[in-house]
């Protein structure tokens, strides 16, 4: 079979190879269907090298790009109910159809304390 | 002769000053209360009897030296326990801050302490205001005094629970999507959310920082006014301050409510989250004798329900992400598995969509605003249901979107929430939200305290 090789953005910046992503997030080939949220188990057997293929369901890539790597890695049912639970939350409000509507809270420069040298 | 615990604040502070009972005597007779129902609902998670009854005998000799400093002096107040008390850890009702030992109060709490008030409580909270109710914490949930099976509301649980069941006469809780006011609406009592920024939220754990408030929870309309007063000011050192001065909120009590209009929002409770039947009649019944009052009631509409909670939730979720990121990652099971479920879903949302939400925000507040153009308050549902079993997690997950509080800390109006009946099934109390345009506080509080007297509510409080 031939091997996968990580896209750029995946591989480690100082030339190690592949990122060092959890190896909890590596899954076998035949578990990489679009879009499917790992299983504990199957996630267990993944345990394996972290050179090993690389390619991830959509929520790992999500996952891993929320910096989860170390305790929430047993969590992955929260994990991916989370994921699908912002997407819903994003979807759930109308966007401003004004294209230069200014957000709430607006900036306000700090007044300095000892106020202007001019 | 009342017993102790069955005194308002308003109440309790004219006995004192007129020396029919001592800040000890009173503290006492409340500890009494806390030990014969207090298992019963588990309000408290650090009881602090006896600091508070040194405060007690310190307050008392104070007074009979030189009277009272001000209405709450030698006065109890119960404390969210995500509000800091020096000398005190605020666990936020979780095993992450057990040890979180504090050394200095809460900016709310130094003021209401230079007032003379006394702290006999740390009190119930969901944990970190926003997971419960959790039987998976180091305490256990707070219960509804009116049926101890059912939840009390939330995240300020343990206030609602204690002033409710006549624990304490006044506590102070937290609201950022409606956490003052949820457990105010379920356990029959007034709750208040003032305009955003008018208490300082110095020394209160964040939960979301553009949504946060500190508000008082007590049983009556006059008492809520009364601690509102001595609360409310601007904090130099909180960002979120507004610069605006406390003002005497009890000032128009007794003005009733002949002159205000009031625009009833119907399609929160009709259309958007349609209410029990129970509590859409409720809320009719309060119109009418808004009315009957001398009030005049007109319909009006806001933007949906569903735009306030999208935008509130889309802030709420990722300011708290920023707050718990660390923990989330690294300590998940250190929290309640609801605290989790819920916190997540912020670690997922984009940058675009936090700034998204608070542009759609500043609309949603200026729909408000031009509702407030045509009237002084606006009359709206609470939560739409009486509480539910509080070991039924579908149902208590259900009651969270079932509720019309979150608009209003999406925009920043004052609003609070108050008894309007109660349900024939199930005994529980039923609710009603009164909102205004910002620090219209005392017009609010004129409007509840009008209503508060036509209605037979005031005077029914929980069979423990």
């Amino acid at each position: 079979m031939r091997r996968r090789i990580p896209p750029l953005w995946m591989q480690a910046p100082h030339g190690g190879g592949a990122l060092a992503v959890s190896p909890l997030f590596f899954l076998a080939p035949g578990d990489l269907s679009a879009g499917r949220v790992p299983e504990p188990s199957i996630l267990r057997q993944a345990l394996v090298g972290t050179r090993k293929d690389t390619l991830m369901t959509e929520e790992e890539i999500l996952a891993r790009a929320a910096g989860i790597t170390t305790g929430l890695m047993s969590h992955p049912k929260e994990v991916a109910e989370a994921i699908a639970a912002s997407r819903r939350m994003a979807a759930a409000f109308t966007r401003p159809a004004d294209e230069t509507a200014e957000p709430m809270p607006a900036y306000a420069a700090p007044v300095s304390a000892k106020g202007s040298r001019a | 002769m009342k017993a102790p615990h069955e005194l308002s604040l308003t109440e309790a502070s004219a006995a004192i000053a007129r020396r029919r009972i001592s800040p000890v005597e009173y503290l006492d007779g409340l500890r009494a209360r806390a030990e014969d129902v207090g298992g019963k609902v588990n309000a408290i998670v650090r009881p602090l009897w006896d600091e508070a009854r040194e405060q007690a005998v310190k307050a008392g000799r104070r007074i009979a030296r030189s009277g009272q400093r001000s209405a709450i002096d030698g006065l109890p107040v119960g404390l969210k326990d995500i509000i800091d008390l020096a000398g005190h850890p605020t666990t936020c009702h979780s095993r992450i801050l057990l040890d979180n030992q504090k050394s200095a109060d809460a900016a709310v709490v130094a003021q209401l302490r230079a007032a003379g008030a006394i702290f006999p409580a740390k009190l119930a909270t969901h944990e970190f205001a926003i997971g419960g109710p959790a039987f998976d914490l180091p305490f256990p949930p707070a219960r509804n005094p009116w049926n101890t099976g059912h939840h009390p509301g939330g995240s300020s649980s343990g206030s609602g629970a204690a002033v409710g069941s006549s624990i304490l006469p006044a506590a102070l809780g937290t609201d950022t999507g409606g956490s003052v006011r949820h457990p105010a609406s379920h356990c029959g009592i007034v709750g208040m959310k003032a305009t955003y920024g008018l208490v300082s939220r110095r020394g209160v754990f964040p939960l979301a920082f553009t949504l946060d408030h500190v508000g008082p929870m007590t049983r009556t309309v006059a008492d809520n006014a009364m601690l509102l007063s001595l609360m409310a000011g601007h904090d130099p050192l909180d960002p979120g301050s507004a610069a605006h001065k406390a003002e005497n909120y009890a000032r128009h009590l007794k003005k009733g409510l002949k002159g205000l209009t009031i625009g009833y929002v119907r399609h929160f409770h009709e259309k958007d989250q349609p209410a029990s039947a129970e509590m859409a009649a409720a809320l009719d019944a309060a119109a009418k004798l808004m009315a009957k009052q001398g009030a005049k009631i007109k319909t009006v509409t806001l933007p949906s329900l569903t735009e306030f909670a999208g935008v509130n939730r889309a802030i709420l979720l990722s300011e708290a992400a920023a707050i718990h990121g660390k923990w989330l990652r690294e300590r998940p099971g250190d929290y309640a598995n609801i605290t989790l479920r819920r916190l997540l879903p912020g670690l997922f949302m984009r940058a675009e969509d936090y700034v998204q939400a608070q542009r759609r925000r500043r609309e949603l507040v200026a729909a408000v605003e031009a509702a407030f153009a045509e009237v002084d308050l606006l009359l709206t549902a609470s939560s739409m249901d009486a509480a539910c079993k509080i070991d039924d997690p579908e149902a208590v997950e259900i009651t969270y979107p079932r509720q019309a509080r979150t608009p209003f800390n999406v925009t920043g109006h004052p609003a609070m929430t108050m008894m309007c009946g109660i349900s024939k099934a199930e005994g529980l109390p039923l609710s009603l939200q009164l909102v205004g345009p910002s620090f219209a506080e005392a017009t609010l509080y004129r409007a509840a305290a009008a209503y508060e007297q036509a209605a037979p509510w005031k005077d029914m409080q929980p069979a423990l």
